[in-house]
């Protein structure tokens, strides 16, 4: 799942996690940017059992000597460890909050190698992750959702409360769908999906634009009245050949003029055709 | 001082005393002043019997992070609260950084100047309830999204993701206002109370004496 600075996308997550805690799964959070106060709140308490939060927020890099989770930890054999430890006879979802934290002290490479091992490691079932879009370069965000079945990008919608989500899902058999939803999250965390995909609005206001008037708002006019439109069809251009031309050509009527031709003294008058050597 | 600042941010303070001596203060060691300039002296210009001030470590070497500054913070922070020695218990922490644009300038890289952050807001805001406010300039400069990693704009946008309240304040568009000195956009990012997600309001302000006035854009009154 990917956002920006101007959109969270941190409730939609928070509601991924509710669905899942809700479907009974085995839930591992990899809490790197926010406390697990911050995260927890709103999310369903009944079954703590199954959320094993991992605090990688109050020292993810070593300076204090807490003894939490680090980001140096984020390899195949340290999450197969923590996740084999705590869970239960179902493989477990991974929750990573966030994929950005971790790129910013891994190469893209390395964390694309652990994401893919642990894909097909089988001791998680699935693997969800936040990644700032906007804190990496395109080829990094185009790599690591390359991986994911799934790619949610979430961005500001229309009113406050909404938010568009452009999804890409990748079956196993290549098929790849694409497609945008208005969603908003209400307070228990569940999503409402809005009817209308936001590219229908779009398509309703683009023949609105071309229906403007060009002439409506210039400081001369350049309408025509009733009668002047009837004078501009009434016209007739001056090199169009039109019907009552070619008749008035080839009935040549009274004093319609002929060129008559006197040569004098002067005029050289040959009569020959002065185009007779021409070989053509 | 600031009435329409608190009610656009819904806060209210308990109790405030008008006329605070920030000399006092340091004193009696509620207030903990990191003068950069001055220390950064003692590593650059280093001087016998003057001991170097280990928070500004970073200026040798600007690779090595700020994990020295962020040690400082917090034994800062720890001497403060803890109330030993007789010393008055003050309420919660107030971290504030002006600027933290400048360590980008000194040479240490976006990266680390977001984990020193980070590091702050764990310390100052979860594990003692208090609060942070960071200044962060930013030229607008169009670096593109391949360009420079470690640029200003980066430290924003990732600074932007760390916290729960952004006042982006710009000078007005067209132009230098006697009465209005700027506009200012103020950017909720947690979710209130009332279930609003990202929400945004923008103002207009007037720098006084003693605080700033906000109002509505349009609504000065110099224009009313």
């Amino acid at each position: 799942m990917t956002n920006s600075s101007s959109c969270t996308g941190r409730h939609l997550l928070k509601s991924f996690i509710n669905a899942a805690l809700n479907r009974e799964e085995n839930i591992h959070v990899l809490g790197f940017e926010v406390s697990e106060e911050e995260l927890g709140e709103g999310l369903n308490t009944s079954a703590p059992q199954r959320l094993h939060f991992h605090n990688a927020y109050s020292d993810p890099l070593g300076w204090t000597d807490h003894l939490t989770f680090t980001v140096h930890q984020f390899c195949l054999d340290e999450l197969t460890h923590l996740v084999k430890q705590t869970s239960q006879s179902k493989p477990a979802t991974l929750v990573i909050d966030s994929l950005s934290w971790i790129l910013r002290h891994q190469s893209p490479p390395a964390v694309c190698k652990t994401l893919q091992q642990l894909k097909r490691g089988g001791a998680v079932r699935a693997i969800i992750g936040l990644l700032h879009a906007d804190m990496h370069q395109k080829g990094t965000v185009g790599s690591v959702c390359h991986l994911a079945t799934s790619v949610i990008t979430v961005a500001p919608g229309m009113k406050g409360d909404e938010a568009v989500a452009k999804i890409t899902k990748r079956s196993k058999s290549g098929k790849v769908m694409q497609y945008e939803e208005i969603f908003s999250i209400k307070d228990d965390l569940t999503v409402i999906v809005q009817s209308k995909p936001s590219h229908l609005e779009h398509k309703q206001t683009d023949p609105e634009e071309q229906q403007m008037d060009p002439t409506a708002h210039l400081t001369f006019n350049l309408r025509l009245s009733d009668t002047e439109r009837k004078a501009k069809e009434k016209l007739a251009l001056p090199f169009v050949f039109s019907k009552e031309k070619k008749t008035a050509l080839l009935h040549s009527g009274q004093g319609s003029g002929r060129i008559l031709y006197e040569p004098d003294a002067n005029d050289d008058y040959d009569q020959e055709d002065p185009d007779d050597d021409l070989d053509v | 001082m600031f009435t329409e600042l608190n009610s656009i941010l819904n806060s209210t303070p308990d109790s405030f005393t008008k006329g605070v001596s920030l000399a006092q203060a340091k004193e009696k060691g509620q207030l903990i002043f990191l003068e950069g300039l001055k220390e950064s002296l003692s590593i650059l210009i280093p001087q016998e019997g003057h001991t170097e001030n280990q928070a500004m470590d970073f200026l040798r070497d600007p690779t090595v992070g700020l994990r020295s500054l962020y040690k400082f913070v917090q034994s800062s922070l720890n001497s403060s609260s803890s109330g030993e020695d007789g010393t008055e218990e003050w309420g919660p922490s107030v971290l504030l950084v002006d600027d933290i644009s400048v360590l980008l300038s000194l040479g240490v890289s976006a990266r680390a100047v977001l984990d020193f952050s980070h590091y702050c807001k764990a310390t100052v805001c979860s594990q003692l309830q208090g609060n942070m406010v960071m200044l962060v300039r930013c030229d607008g400069e169009d670096e593109g999204d391949d360009g420079d990693d470690e640029g200003s704009e980066l430290l924003l946008r990732g600074l932007t993701h760390q916290c729960s309240l952004t006042l982006h304040v710009q000078g007005l568009p067209t132009g230098y206002c006697r009465d209005i000195h700027g506009q200012v956009e103020v950017c909720w990012r947690r979710r209130q109370g009332d279930g609003q997600h990202t929400q945004k309001k923008l103002f207009q302000y007037k720098v006084h004496d003693k605080g700033a006035s906000f109002f509505a854009r349009g609504t000065s009154s110099a224009v009313l």
